[in-house]
Formats: C-alpha cells, sequence, structure tokens
C-alpha cells in the first residue's frame, strides 16, 4: 500500500505545483573555515558547514538555515533559525511587514539558548529607488542569564546608487531581567544597585514576578537600553561582489562593554561559476546580549555552492532596469511549452506577463547567480510580453521586436514559430 | 497476491508520473475561469458590451479580453481600459477590410499592432494582393518595431513591402529587424539605418512575382 500513497502523494504535489510555481525556492550551501577570536581568550579555528532554504512568494518569504561545525573530530549543531515575513501590497508608496523568527544557538555548554522574535515595519517607498521604514517587536530569549526579553524599536533608510545599495539602520534595544533574589540552595541575595526589588506585597511589577513565592521582596528587576546605528553597502560587479558594514553601540558604560562599542566587518564573494563562489570575509561583530553571545573577531574563507547568493536585505524592494539584463532568451522545450531565461545579477525577483499569462504576472524560478527560468504553455504566434525587476516598471524584454502601448509604454512581441 | 499488488501500485505510480508530466508544465498557468472579474462593474459591462459588437462583426474577440485585462493590470484607470479595448475593436475592422477575414489569430494581432504604430491602411491593404498564402507576422511584427523605434513610416512600409515581394522568408525579416535594431543602439539614423540594411538582403523573386520599381512603393507619412 506503500508505492499507491506515494503516487497519491506525488500526484497531489503535482496538483497543487500551479500554486508552487509562482514561488521561488532558492538555497544555498557553504562550507569553510571560521577563525574566532573573544577578547582574552585562545583563538580558535573551525570547520564550518552552513546550509540555507528559502521559499518566496510575492508577500510571503519563509526560510531557514543553520550550521554545524566540526570541532575536534565531532560534528556540532551550532544554530537553527527559522523565519518568516508577510508583506502586504504597496498602496501609496505604504507597505506593512511582520517578521517573525525563531531559532536556537548551541555554541557550547555555557552559550545555550532558544529565542523567539516577532517585528513590525511599515516602510515608505520612493518612486522605487529608495525607502524609508520604521518598526518595532519583541524577543523573548530563554536559558539566557542576563535577559528575560527585549524590546526592540528602531528605524532605516536605503537606496541603491548604480549597482550598490546603501542602508543605514538606528536600532533601540531595551532589555529586563527579572530574577529571584534566592538562588538555588535558597539563599537571598540583594538586588545590588542597579537593580530594582520587585514584591508581590508591594504589587510592584507583580506581572513580572509570578515566580515568586512569598510576600517579601524576591525577585530583582534590571532594565538597560543600548542603541545600534549601522551603515551598510552591498555592492555587485560582474563575478565579485562585496558586503560591508560597520557600526556604533550608544549605552552608558554599564550595559556596553567597552569591546562592542564600534565594529566593522566586510565578506567578498568571487563567483567561479555561476552556482560556485569562493567566500571571504572577516571582521568585528558586536556582543549580542540577548543570545549571550560575547563580542568577537572572525575571520572566514570557504565555498558557497548556491541556487541563490545575494543576501536578502532589510528592504522589501530593490529594483534594476532593464539595463542590467544580459540575457532573454525563448525557446521551445515541447510541443506549446517555451521556456524564458533571462540573466539579469542583483536582483531578488523577476516576472514576465502577457497576453499568454491573461496579463497575471508569473515569477521566475532563480537557477543561479544571474540565471533565472520559467516553462510556460505559450501557443505558436505573435504575443506580447513584459517583464519586471524586483517589482519596478513592466518593460519590454530585450532582444525582442517591440510597439507602443497605451498602458505600458513599449511591451514586447514574441513571435513563436 | 502480493505480485498483483505490486504490479498494480507500479502502474499507479507511472500513471502518475505521465499525468505530472503531463499536467505540470500546463499547470503553470492557470486560467481564471472569469478573468473580466478583475474589472470593475461598470467597465466589464461596456467591455462585455464591445465584445459583443466583435462577435457580432465577426472579428477576433480575445484580442479585446485581453486588452482589457492588460489594462486591469497595470492598473490603468477605467476610461483608459474602454478606449483601449475600443480601439483594438476599431482597429481589427479596419485590419479585415485592408486583408480581410482569412487570417490567423497571429495575423490578426500583428495587423492590430501595426495599424495602432501607425501604418496607413492603403500600405497595410498591399499586403493582402501580394500575400499568395505567406504568414505575415513576421513582416508586420517587424514593421512595427521599425516605426516603434523611429524609422519614418512610409520608409518602413515601403521597404518591407519590397522584401515581401521579393519573397523574403521570416529569417530575412528577423535578420533586417536584428541588424537595423543594432544600428540604431549604436547611433546610427532609424531611417539611414534601414535603408542601408536592405541593400545587403539578398533578392529571391519567387516565379511570376512581380517587382514594382521602389518609387512607386507605399509613400504614407505617418499622419
Amino acid at each position: 500500500m506503500t508505492e499507491p500513497k506515494a503516487a497519491i502523494v506525488a500526484l497531489t504535489f503535482v496538483l497543487l505545483a500551479p500554486q508552487g510555481a509562482l514561488a521561488q525556492i532558492a538555497s544555498k550551501v557553504e562550507a569553510g573555515t571560521i577563525m574566532t577570536q573573544q577578547d582574552g581568550e585562545v583563538p580558535a579555528s573551525i570547520f564550518s558547514v552552513a546550509p540555507g532554504i528559502r521559499f518566496d512568494l510575492p508577500y510571503l518569504a519563509l526560510a531557514a538555515h543553520g550550521s554545524a561545525w566540526l570541532t575536534g573530530q565531532q560534528w556540532q549543531i551550532a544554530d537553527g533559525t527559522l523565519s518568516g515575513s508577510l508583506l502586504t501590497p504597496t498602496v501609496s508608496h505604504f507597505r506593512g511587514e511582520l517578521i517573525g523568527n525563531a531559532s536556537r544557538a548551541f555554541f557550547d555548554r555555557s552559550l545555550e539558548n532558544d529565542q523567539v522574535d516577532g517585528q513590525a515595519r511599515l516602510h515608505m517607498l520612493f518612486a522605487q529607488r529608495g525607502g524609508i521604514w520604521v518598526g518595532g517587536g519583541v524577543a523573548r530569549p530563554w536559558r539566557i542569564a542576563v535577559v528575560s526579553s527585549v524590546d526592540v524599536t528602531g528605524g532605516g533608510a536605503w537606496t541603491r546608487v548604480g549597482d550598490a545599495m546603501l542602508s543605514g539602520t538606528y536600532t533601540n534595544f531595551f532589555f529586563t531581567k527579572v530574577a529571584a533574589t534566592r538562588d538555588s540552595s535558597g539563599t537571598t541575595q540583594s538586588c545590588g544597585t542597579r537593580n530594582e526589588p520587585l514584591s508581590l506585597a508591594s504589587g510592584s511589577g507583580s506581572s513580572l514576578s509570578s515566580s515568586s513565592t512569598s510576600s517579601a521582596t524576591t525577585d530583582c528587576r534590571r532594565q538597560s537600553r543600548f542603541s545600534d546605528i549601522e551603515g551598510s553597502v552591498n555592492w555587485a560587479y560582474g563575478w565579485f561582489e562585496l558586503t560591508g558594514q560597520a557600526g556604533y553601540r550608544f549605552g552608558d558604560s554599564y550595559d556596553v562593554t567597552p569591546d562592542s562599542r564600534r565594529w566593522a566587518a566586510g565578506t567578498a564573494v568571487l563567483w567561479i561559476t555561476s552556482r560556485v563562489a569562493a567566500v571571504m570575509g572577516g571582521g568585528r561583530v558586536p556582543a549580542n546580549p540577548s543570545r549571550g553571545l560575547p563580542a568577537r573577531n572572525y575571520a572566514n574563507f570557504g565555498l558557497m555552492l548556491s541556487y541563490s547568493s545575494i543576501p536578502r536585505t532589510t528592504v522589501p524592494v530593490a529594483p534594476r532596469t532593464l539595463a542590467a539584463v544580459k540575457d532573454f532568451e525563448v525557446r521551445p522545450l515541447a510541443t506549446g511549452t517555451q521556456k524564458i531565461t533571462v540573466r539579469v545579477g542583483g536582483v531578488e525577483t523577476v516576472e514576465v506577463m502577457g497576453d499568454f499569462s491573461d496579463w497575471t504576472p508569473l515569477v521566475l524560478m532563480r537557477r543561479g547567480r544571474d540565471l533565472w527560468d520559467i516553462t510556460l504553455p505559450v501557443t505558436t504566434g505573435v504575443h506580447e510580453i513584459n517583464l519586471r525587476l524586483d517589482g519596478g516598471p513592466w518593460l519590454a524584454p530585450p532582444g525582442l521586436p517591440t510597439r507602443r502601448d497605451s498602458f505600458s509604454g513599449d511591451v514586447g512581441l514574441l513571435v513563436v514559430p | 497476491m502480493t505480485l498483483v499488488s505490486s504490479r498494480r501500485s507500479r502502474v499507479v505510480i507511472r500513471a502518475a508520473a505521465v499525468l505530472a508530466a503531463a499536467v505540470h508544465p500546463l499547470a503553470l498557468v492557470a486560467q481564471d475561469p472569469d478573468p473580466l472579474s478583475r474589472l470593475d462593474p461598470n467597465t466589464r459591462f461596456v467591455v462585455e458590451v464591445i465584445i459583443d459588437s466583435a462577435r457580432v462583426a465577426g472579428v477576433p474577440t480575445r484580442p479585446l479580453l485581453l486588452k482589457a485585462l492588460q489594462g486591469a493590470a497595470y492598473h490603468a484607470d477605467n476610461k483608459h481600459i474602454i478606449a483601449a479595448v475600443r480601439s483594438v475593436f476599431h482597429a481589427e475592422l479596419d485590419v479585415r477590410v485592408a486583408l480581410g477575414s482569412a487570417l490567423n489569430e497571429s495575423e490578426w494581432a500583428s495587423a492590430v499592432s501595426a495599424l495602432q504604430s501607425g501604418v496607413p491602411l492603403e500600405a497595410l491593404a498591399k499586403f493582402r494582393g501580394e500575400r499568395s498564402g505567406k504568414p505575415l507576422t513576421r513582416a508586420l511584427v517587424v514593421l512595427t518595431d521599425l516605426i516603434q523605434r523611429g524609422v519614418p513610416v512610409s520608409e518602413a512600409s515601403s521597404a518591407i513591402m519590397q522584401l515581401w515581394q521579393r519573397g523574403a522568408g521570416d529569417g530575412d525579416f528577423y535578420g533586417l529587424w536584428k541588424n537595423v535594431e543594432q544600428d540604431i543602439l549604436s547611433g546610427q539614423n532609424p531611417g539611414t539605418a534601414l535603408e542601408q540594411r536592405m541593400r545587403e538582403i539578398p533578392v529571391r523573386v519567387t516565379p511570376g512575382t512581380k517587382i514594382p520599381p521602389a518609387s512607386q512603393e507605399p509613400n504614407n507619412s505617418s499622419s
């Protein structure tokens, strides 16, 4: 009975595929050596394998990624993250986004934790060439000694200059830690000068001190905050991509350790083929209190096997013009079926629409660094077709005859023999 | 029993695989059972009336539907959509006058495009007399594109008609278009580019074809 069931499952998948076909599945695997050094500790070198997969629909993106380290003779799962974002359509330059993440980190026995977080953002887009966003959310870490919850608020701006994407963000973190004054042996400890005592009897912060067991002061609440300002640039030129970021952390000296005041890092990607790249990077990352991770320096070198190379940025759209399209090709696969192939780098979505789709946009699937394709039923004859990159304007594909159109300016004329 | 079950399972799996191969490519573009529902009710009503008129007149109705859907896809306003659909309908009526009704779907579409790009009705009508069963599509698509790229209507019409009368095939038209496009992109005057490239195309006169002198070619200007 297993095989018929498998057939039914396969058939169900096939029948459900039309909806999935409008989506894009991207995956990549990075493998290489990471060298890290935390202040005061001996540098460590590990071999890391980091797979990732992303599933994009026009208004929904789901992603999962993780990494495993080879330490000594043993493999160790280092971290894993599931994330999703929901985007609204753009209405009068505004677009909403809901983001959720669930992650687990296990770097060593002292740095093991889970976290769920959610954020809402409001994006404002300026003629598809730049934009700003504001947003806020909350993160809930577990098994972190120093944080109970984190409120996050912030904003950012982005713009595209030539082949480069520039962005800047300002993020404010507000940490709350509620801890019992009794340790496991029952010994009561004072809250200290920077912590606020909580008491059920006084009613102060009662909702936070639900673990209290007596009317006396049993919990301490400590609050701290700092703000990060960070700028980043992503530049792609031919087979070379460069990503860099630098930041500064504001906050008093008790909340911000000196090694996390400022940081900078960069990654260079050199594509050897359309799907294989050499990756080199290094720099300094600041401490992440919500994950219990200290500041550290790192350097990495490895290979990336990829169906998707370009990191998803913090912006919802980053449109390019059709001048970026290196090649547009339509060739027959079988009777009545055509494969449309587009070569364009530095974009996150490529869509076509035309009379063959009843003027419904269809998302091409990414097949490599700059390779996108879709297979469509297109009958012989002349068809009107337009192409769009990253949600920008619809334009006639390069390499096709065109005609002036009353709606879109130009429309491509595809003749299928 | 086990053998029968196993064989049946294999048949089911193969059937599923065949069905998957057959269904999958075609299923990529699901047809909307009521595509005009994308229009607002008033616009839909007017578009349906125009489509009915086209049906009665005996001209293709699908281009009208597609034009309305295209307008909806570009979020065009209702008046704009109706005007565009009406314009296609009128062009179809003109195409029927110029070329007759014995056209396939592509020829209808390419002739409508040519007319809407500014090819005069008289110039289009000349293709009817010289047709002799040859497909019109590629010639008209190239003519439309050349006009779009700035070649004067009279020169473009004349050149394409000359090629057509010389017995040029789809490859000749496509080659001419590709070369002229490259010349224009590299900065050459569109009219000059076409004139020069025309000289490079070999004459392939089919038996019985009458080649008129160039001066007798249509010389209508865009109006």
